[in-house]
Order: structure tokens, then C-alpha cells, then sequence
């Protein structure tokens, strides 16, 4: 089990998809399901550990995704 | 941990997916914190599209008239030097209706601070050519792309970095993680002089507008490192000590 978890903000994400680019080991996806603002908010991949590294964090432009080592 | 800085109000902001003054509003907030300054900030927010910065920064900040940032900044400093004061400006703000006022706050050397996003067009009004727009880029009043009739990019960095009396010039990007911690490390850096007493010091970030450009917003990424950074090349203009 991975010791790192991700807090999204699932209603200030707009789906620019900056984080699934830019994370080096594929962990995020578009959820099917819209938030309330009608976009594909991201969400962790099922089975796929996040390494903590930040870069999503770090790429946000909506402050949507935090990361937390626990 | 990578956690959204106190300085920043925790509410969701107006700009378009993948703008590059969502990251660069961050980075200032995280900045203000690590420096414990929150109780001394005034930033002045400019005309263009961060007219809202005060619904987003969570310390003192003041709207100026287009373009003014730096007259405003220098009242501020000049009555209130224990105040850390920031302008926050885009390139339409700074260098077109502005150029005249940021010249010569840097020709004074005021003890000022401006973060200058360059995304190469007027954003809020509808994307048209700013003075940094790229030869050849299409907007909305250069619709065959910017010629040499229309003038070439002014480079601020270069232009401002000849000035005597200007402390720090540095030109960082947007367009990687990586790049985003250089462009912090520059913005703190300028804080850190003016507390300093060092004088005047400017930073301008090259930043994704995705609407004005018509381009998902990683693309907006890449034009960055491609395109826009080859006009305007990145690194440090001056660093007087
Ligand atoms: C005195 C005055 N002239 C013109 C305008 C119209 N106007 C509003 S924002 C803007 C340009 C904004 O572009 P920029 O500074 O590059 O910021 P961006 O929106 O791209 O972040 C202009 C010309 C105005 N509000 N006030
Ligand atoms: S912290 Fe790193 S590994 Fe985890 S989701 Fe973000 S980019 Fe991917
Ligand atoms: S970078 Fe932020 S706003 Fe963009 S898709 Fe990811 S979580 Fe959503
Ligand atoms: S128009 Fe451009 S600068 Fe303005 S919010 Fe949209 S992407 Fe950002």
C-alpha cells in the first residue's frame, strides 16, 4: 500500500488534463462522472500507487489536487 | 506534502482550464507563507484578466488603473516601507498601456517587486496582439498573423535589465513542473531583495493562455517551450549585488 494520498477537489477541477500529462506514472484519470460545474473531474486510477512526487500539484492551475504523505 | 498555501483563499477561481494564472497565483501565496510575510503584503493587481487577484490572495491587495501598478507600488513603498509591495501585472497591463510607468519606477530604482505573465496577447478582452506577441502569431486583430507593420516583440527583460538602477531580471516559463519551481524560485528570490533592501526587481513568467491561442492546454505547454521561449529566451537579465 502506497503511503501517499491524493485530495482532490473534485468541483474546482475544469478537466485541462495538465496532471494526467505531466504524472510520470500514469496515476490520474478523468472520472466518467461530471462534478458540479459539468466537468470529468480526475481521479486515481483503481490498483495504481501514487509516488508522492508533486507534479500534479505542482501543474494544477485550479488548486484542485493536493497530496498528503501519510 | 504538497499542500495549497494559507495565503491563498480556499475557492475556486474564474480563469479558463489550464491558465497559467491559476499556477502563478499559487506560487505567490506559497511564497508569501514561506516567508512569513502575510501581515506585510500588498500586492496591487492589475487590468487583464487577474483584476481578481483579490479574490484569491487571502492578504491586502488594491486594484490599480490600467497599466499603473508601478506608480501605485511607489506611493505604497515610498509612505510604507515596512510593507512588502508587489505588483502583479500581464503584458498588456505592463508594457503596452504601462510601459511608460514600469520604465520609470525602474529607472528609479523604486524598492518594488513585479511578477510580469507574458502569454503574448491581450486575454481578458478577447486575445488581441499585445506588444509581446510573436511574428507571424494570429489574434483576433492580427487575423493573417503579426507582420513587421505591426512592430516586433518588445523584449522586457533585456529592455529593463539596461537600466542602472534596476536590482534583479529574470525570465523564467510555465511549461514543465520543473520550470514552474524555477519560475518560484525567481519570484522569491525578488521578494527576498526588496526585503532586503536591495531595489528594484521584476520577473516575467512566460504563461499559457489556451483560449487566446485555440489549444487544449497541454499544447499550450508546448508552444511554450517550442515557440514563445525561442522569442523570448529564458534565464537571468541582471543580478546586481
Ligand atoms: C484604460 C483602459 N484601456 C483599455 C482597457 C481594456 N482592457 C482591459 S484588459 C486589457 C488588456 C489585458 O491584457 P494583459 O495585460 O496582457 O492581461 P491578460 O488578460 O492577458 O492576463 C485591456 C486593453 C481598460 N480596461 N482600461
Ligand atoms: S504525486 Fe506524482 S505520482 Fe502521485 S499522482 Fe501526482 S504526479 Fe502522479
Ligand atoms: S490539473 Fe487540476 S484542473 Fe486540470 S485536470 Fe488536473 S486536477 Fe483538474
Ligand atoms: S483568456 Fe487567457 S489569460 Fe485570460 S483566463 Fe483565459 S486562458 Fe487565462
Amino acid at each position: 500500500m502506497s503511503s501517499n494520498r491524493i485530495n482532490f477537489k473534485e468541483d474546482f477541477c475544469k478537466s485541462c488534463g495538465l496532471c494526467i500529462k505531466h504524472c510520470p506514472f500514469g496515476v490520474l484519470e478523468f472520472s466518467t462522472s461530471f462534478n458540479a460545474f459539468g466537468n470529468h473531474y480526475v481521479k486515481q486510477v483503481d490498483g495504481k500507487d501514487c509516488k508522492g512526487c508533486g507534479r500534479c500539484y505542482i501543474v494544477c492551475p485550479d488548486c484542485a489536487i493536493e497530496v498528503l504523505h501519510d | 506534502m504538497f499542500v495549497l498555501p494559507k495565503s491563498l483563499k480556499p475557492v475556486k477561481n474564474h480563469y479558463c482550464p489550464g491558465c497559467g494564472h491559476g499556477i502563478v497565483h499559487r506560487l505567490f501565496a506559497e511564497i508569501v507563507d514561506e516567508l512569513g510575510i502575510r501581515e506585510k503584503m500588498i500586492a496591487i493587481a492589475p487590468v487583464g484578466c487577474a483584476v481578481f487577484g483579490y479574490f484569491y490572495w487571502d492578504f491586502d491587495t488594491l486594484e490599480a488603473a490600467h497599466g499603473r501598478p508601478p506608480a501605485v507600488a511607489t506611493a505604497i513603498k515610498r509612505l510604507m516601507p515596512e510593507k512588502v509591495v508587489v505588483t502583479y501585472q500581464g503584458d498588456g497591463d505592463l508594457i503596452a498601456i504601462g510601459g511608460n510607468e514600469c520604465l520609470h519606477a525602474a529607472n528609479r530604482g523604486e524598492n518594488i517587486t513585479i511578477f510580469f505573465l507574458n502569454n503574448t496577447c491581450y486575454g481578458m478582452t478577447g486575445g488581441q496582439m499585445a506588444p509581446t506577441t510573436i511574428p507571424g502569431q494570429k489574434t483576433t486583430t492580427t487575423a493573417q498573423g503579426r507582420t513587421s507593420l505591426d512592430g516586433n516583440p518588445i523584449k522586457v527583460c533585456e529592455l529593463i535589465s539596461s537600466i542602472d538602477y534596476v536590482t534583479y531580471v529574470a525570465r523564467t516559463s510555465l511549461h514543465s513542473p520543473e520550470n514552474i519551481l524555477e519560475t518560484k524560485r525567481a519570484m522569491k528570490k525578488a521578494i527576498q531583495n526588496q526585503i532586503d533592501n536591495k531595489g528594484f526587481s521584476l520577473v516575467e513568467i512566460l504563461s499559457m493562455c489556451p483560449t487566446s491561442w485555440k489549444m487544449e492546454p497541454y499544447d499550450a505547454m508546448k508552444y511554450i517551450e517550442n515557440v514563445v521561449s525561442k522569442e523570448f529566451k529564458l534565464g537571468v537579465y541582471k543580478d546586481r549585488k
